[in-house]
């Protein structure tokens, strides 16, 4: 009992070691972004700033443009989540529950381009950007986007474990297969679709090269070209750099916090079933 | 499942406003500026005279004029979209005086720090979507050369250019892309006040390398755990630039004769390079580092570093703290060298091949301003602290009291030009080389022969026609490769 | 699935009904989308890489294999395969390790389970894009934090970044700490997932605990493991973001991997034809690895256990 107890010490002294080493890049970045330039330069450090200096942050917000890139990004991010949300229910559900010719030809053949690296599309895909006129246009961020290999992969899992019952009563009735889908499918597997969202959601908000080759116009930067092209252009300001990072890093942590049960839930469900 | 399933049908519709809010301005941002001028072409303000109605402003200009008063675009609003990298507060200006005299033009500026700026420019331009007027610089030219509009000569003749302005360089092909306003070219910065701290007075000024490497020890700084707190020289992020400089202090030139290739694979190559290693590895004056040597200068962690005129200015806006001095790139021997180094020019504004010739007009009537205005050509001689390309402004007061220009005066006329050539390219695979050489430990026989073979193969495979003028200039005939 | 067939040979005997549409049209979308922005690319990618290519001066010139060979004989692209590798592995290695041994430890603590789960998870959230620079910012020879944890215990600097031995071994750390999260909560699941009656069976016949990890845990596990390993691979193999932010591939070539390789290509030089022969030699790479590993899933039972 006694060996039990001194165990048990020792792994929570262990994963609190833990902790503070997740924690600690948070804590400095939260920390510094209160802090004076002179400050976070100082040698030896100061762990809590001075005095609180909020002001990094109406700046970094205002005047960097932090709010504008803040909405484009929920924008992007959002609209992009819902189309691969719809089109890979849609395409689970022709894939995994109506037969036809071909259909495990053109599964295998979405399983396969889950293995073709990004290198090798990105140089000719700028290319056809180009040609479609879509650089400097957030169509080129979303719509060869819209359907996720993975996506539609997770979702064919998904949609196959609905009761084949169900479907056939409805087509009794006389329900049409796109009626089908909408009414029937799509909050059955609603749970599944959420855990998708959020993984979806998490990989075009911190989607940097292809945004930073594509977009080209200030207004429309999203959060992570802005914070690459902020500390560039203000190399020597500590405090905005912190800040900018701090902005772009907090609101997803809250969510996290917020939801993370669902959040977890996703990224389980993605690596298991898989 | 209820809960799940109203949340569901919730987000669902948040998600389709959305989608409908954003359909109308995906596409929007990017095209308003080229929709300012939705009319017919009408007379560009430069051919037809239109109405002088009493000239009232003076005419700018000695041989190349430009008159305020007359009208551009037939006074019809119209919109330029303007890129520049770290020039922002120059163009600003720019922008202001021209507006106030043209309120109907107006000139949106778009700014980017200065890598990410030539990485997306010239794609931009590539793909037709680029700006109409941007900052261009001479190294880059040649990425950029086949979405340019050369200078006009109805706009800029030929005789008025050549009595204003002093280097003057055109394309291997005799075009025009942009006027000089600025020459500038390398030296030492060193801190004042570590300086003094040191021991060190005005007579210690380095005139030899030797002289700087024993200087550099003096203010070289460790502290008890033997790491260097103060380094006593450094160029980092800038020795490619100082390779080349003490290669055209042995006499040796860059290129091969043809003009075409580049010469690394030689003995003076591999010297220099040698000479930069021991900086570290024998004298211990300087940590190679991946930083820039002007940042370093500014947060006190470097007494000496070598950059080039515009880090004076960067000093006064960023660190003002710093008192900082120049002086003359020291040369081998100390007596005057073939060459001290190369010399960067400062170029006009570019414009894009593409855009329509009503806003093409409106560019060059800017440009024209520009260059005929001393006013406007002092604002980019003092943000590079460079002797002024305008032969007008020579005996200006800020160019004959600036503590840079004051040194520069005797050491810019041996300076040298190669005219477009691959600049940016050269720089990088020379850049790799010398770290390759001071982190991974590569011989340096190996190094240069891999640098030589990949800068000559990238000129190749990008197709790139250009040759360098190194061999025109005037004390050429003082070099040993020829 | 009986009666689903029946169905279909009902209604597609009579008319083109809402099957035959949501059919043609599904799939229809799906053979456009694939076909233009994927398969296209791939292949005119493919051609490309046979040519002098250059965006920005407009070449297009056929040179046969040149670029391969050109690419196979050049040191740097080695050095960046084995940068590649050097990543890959060490960063699978410690992901791996780690995230189980902390797995395990949440498992058998009593309490605050979640907290623990939530904290180490958190990095797993945060963009990549910020964790690099803020990273990269402590990792500062001067300013940041780690240099001036040293001086706390009066030890020497280390270089971080900019020194060739440890600027690998620094991304290394900065994508453990990032992605260990989300092997952790795996891992937690894939322990859940354990019959609790093995244990007991194990201690009634006087298994000690190490045994029991090895025997029982660790298999159980198989799949989980499976998963963590393959996914890192691929993914760390196109490792960009971190080098891009932190060090450019620097100092020298030690940490020029061949995403940024090709990046560089691309988009410094405009050098399309080569980047897209890079490319095509890291797929070939990412397919061996890939039918490697599928190959030894087969022997060894696989997933599905």
């Amino acid at each position: 009992m006694k060996r039990e107890k001194s165990k048990q010490a020792l792994l929570y002294l262990f994963l609190f070691i833990g902790v503070s080493v997740m924690i600690a890049p948070f804590l400095w970045m939260l920390l510094s972004s209160f802090k004076t330039n002179a400050e976070i330069m100082r040698v030896p450090f100061t762990i809590f700033p001075e005095h609180f200096k909020f002001s990094n942050y109406a700046k970094v917000w205002t005047e960097v443009q932090f709010s504008v890139y803040f909405k484009n990004s929920v924008l992007v991010a959002v609209t992009r989540t819902a189309l691969v949300l719809y089109f890979s229910a849609l395409a689970g559900y022709v894939l995994g529950k109506l037969q036809f010719r071909g259909r495990n030809v053109i599964f295998i053949l979405i399983l396969a381009t889950m293995m073709v690296p990004w290198p090798v599309t990105i140089v000719p895909q700028y290319q056809l950007m180009v040609w479609l006129g879509w650089k400097g246009s957030y169509l080129s961020l979303i719509v060869p986007a819209m359907f996720s290999s993975f996506g539609i992969f997770m979702m064919r899992q998904f949609v196959s474990h609905v009761p084949t019952e169900l479907l056939e009563a409805a087509r009794i009735d006389g329900a049409g297969e796109f009626r089908i889908f909408h009414r029937l499918v799509l909050p059955l597997v609603s749970n599944s679709l959420s855990a998708l969202a959020i993984i979806i959601f998490l990989w075009t908000w911190d989607d940097f090269l292809w945004p930073y080759l594509m977009i080209d116009d200030q207004s429309q930067y999203l959060l992570p070209i802005g914070l690459a092209f902020f500390s560039g252009q203000f190399k020597t300001s500590y405090d905005l750099l912190y800040t900018g990072a701090t902005i772009s890093v907090i609101p997803v942590l809250i969510l996290y916090i917020l939801f993370q049960k669902r959040f977890i839930e996703g990224i389980t469900m993605s690596g298991i079933k898989g | 499942m209820r809960k799940t399933r109203s949340l569901f049908v919730l987000v669902l519709t948040v998600l389709l406003a959305v989608m409908l809010a954003m359909s109308g301005c995906s596409s929007g941002t990017n095209k308003e500026s080229a929709s300012g001028s939705g009319d017919v072409k009408s007379g560009d303000g430069k051919e037809s005279p239109s109405s002088t109605s009493t000239p009232n402003k003076p005419i700018l200009g000695a041989s190349l004029k430009y008159d305020p008063n007359q009208e551009v675009n037939g006074g019809k609003q119209i919109t330029l979209n303007v890129w520049v990298a770290d020039q922002y507060d120059r163009f600003k200006s720019w922008a202001d005086d021209y507006t106030q005299i043209h309120p109907n033009v107006k000139l949106e500026l778009v700014k980017s720090p200065w890598g990410d700026y030539w990485k997306k420019l010239p794609l931009s331009l590539q793909s037709g979507v680029g700006p109409d007027v941007f900052y261009q610089h001479p190294s880059y030219v040649l990425t950029m050369v086949d979405f340019m509009e050369p200078m006009p000569e109805s706009v800029f003749p030929s005789n008025e250019i050549e009595a204003d302005f002093t280097n003057i360089v055109k394309t291997q092909d005799g075009k025009l892309y942009g006027l000089p306003l600025a020459v500038t070219t390398s030296g030492i910065y060193y801190n004042k006040k570590m300086w003094a701290e040191a021991g060190l007075t005005e007579t210690d000024i380095p005139k030899t390398w030797d002289q700087l490497i024993d200087a550099a020890k003096k203010l070289t700084k460790l502290d008890k755990k033997g790491n260097m707190t103060v380094m006593g020289f450094s160029a980092n992020g800038e020795y490619h630039d100082m390779l080349n400089a003490m290669n055209f202090e042995k006499g040796n030139f860059l290129f091969d004769s043809s003009g075409t290739k580049v010469s690394l694979n030689n003995d003076t190559v591999k010297d220099a390079l040698k000479f930069y290693k021991d900086l570290s590895s024998v004298h211990k004056v300087t940590e190679p580092r991946q930083d820039s040597d002007e940042d370093e200068f500014g947060k006190g962690s470097a007494a000496m570093v070598y950059n080039y005129n515009w880090a004076g200015e960067y000093f006064n806006s960023t660190y003002p703290d710093i008192e900082w001095g120049y002086f003359a790139l020291p040369t081998f021997d100390g007596a005057t060298p073939p060459a001290y180094d190369k010399n960067m020019l400062e170029f006009t504004p570019g414009v894009n091949k593409v855009i329509d010739d009503t806003k093409k007009a409106v560019a060059w009537d800017f440009i024209k301003f520009i260059a005929a205005d001393d006013t406007q050509v002092m604002k980019q001689v003092k943000e590079a602290s460079g002797i002024p390309a305008k032969k007008s402004l020579m005996n200006d007061p800020f160019v004959v009291d600036n503590p840079i220009l004051k040194v520069q005066k005797d050491t810019i006329p041996r300076t040298l030009n190669y005219g477009f050539i691959p600049q940016s390219a050269i720089n990088k695979i020379v850049t790799k080389m010398i770290e390759d050489v001071l982190f991974n430990a590569v011989p340096i026989s190996d190094a240069v022969v891999t640098a030589e073979t990949n800068i000559n193969k990238s000129f190749e495979s990008a197709g790139l026609k250009f040759k360098s003028m190194e061999r025109s200039y005037p004390f050429a005939n003082e070099f040993k490769n020829q | 699935m009986a009666s689903n067939l029946t169905g279909l040979r009902k209604s597609r005997r009579f008319r083109f009904g809402s099957r035959e549409l949501i059919i043609s049209v599904t799939v229809g979308a799906i053979i456009i989308h694939y076909g233009m922005f994927l398969f296209f690319p791939i292949l005119y990618g493919l051609y490309g890489s046979f040519f002098d290519w250059n965006i920005t001066t407009s070449n297009f010139k056929f040179v046969g294999i040149d670029n391969y060979a050109r690419k196979l004989q050049d040191p740097v692209f080695w050095k960046s395969l084995f940068n590649n590798v050097y990543f890959t592995f060490f960063s699978v290695l410690l992901v791996t390790v780690l995230s189980l041994i902390i797995a395990l430890s949440i498992h058998s603590v009593k309490r605050f389970k979640t907290f623990f789960r939530t904290v180490y998870f958190m990095p797993v959230v945060t963009s990549l894009v910020a964790a690099s620079f803020v990273w990269k910012w402590m990792y500062d020879p001067t300013m940041g934090l780690f240099n001036q944890i040293l001086d706390m215990f009066n030890l020497p600097h280390v270089e971080w970044l900019t020194d060739k031995h440890t600027a690998m071994p620094s991304i290394i750390l900065m994508t453990v700490w990032k992605d260990a999260g989300f092997a952790i909560v795996l891992y937690m699941v894939g322990l859940l997932n354990i019959p609790s009656s093995l244990f007991e069976s194990a201690k009634i016949d006087g298994a000690n605990s190490r045994a029991i990890f090895w025997n029982i845990t660790l298999p159980m596990l198989r799949s989980t493991t499976f998963f963590v390993v393959v996914t890192n691979i691929i993914g760390y193999l196109q490792v960009f973001i971190p080098i891009y932010l932190m060090t450019k591939g620097g100092p020298g070539t030690s940490t020029f991997t061949t995403s940024f390789m090709i990046y560089d290509a691309a988009f410094d030089y405009y050098n399309f034809g080569e980047a897209s022969t890079i490319s095509f030699l890291l797929f070939f790479v990412i397919l061996i690895v890939t039918f490697a590993q599928t190959a030894l899933t087969k022997r060894r039972g696989g997933f599905d256990q």
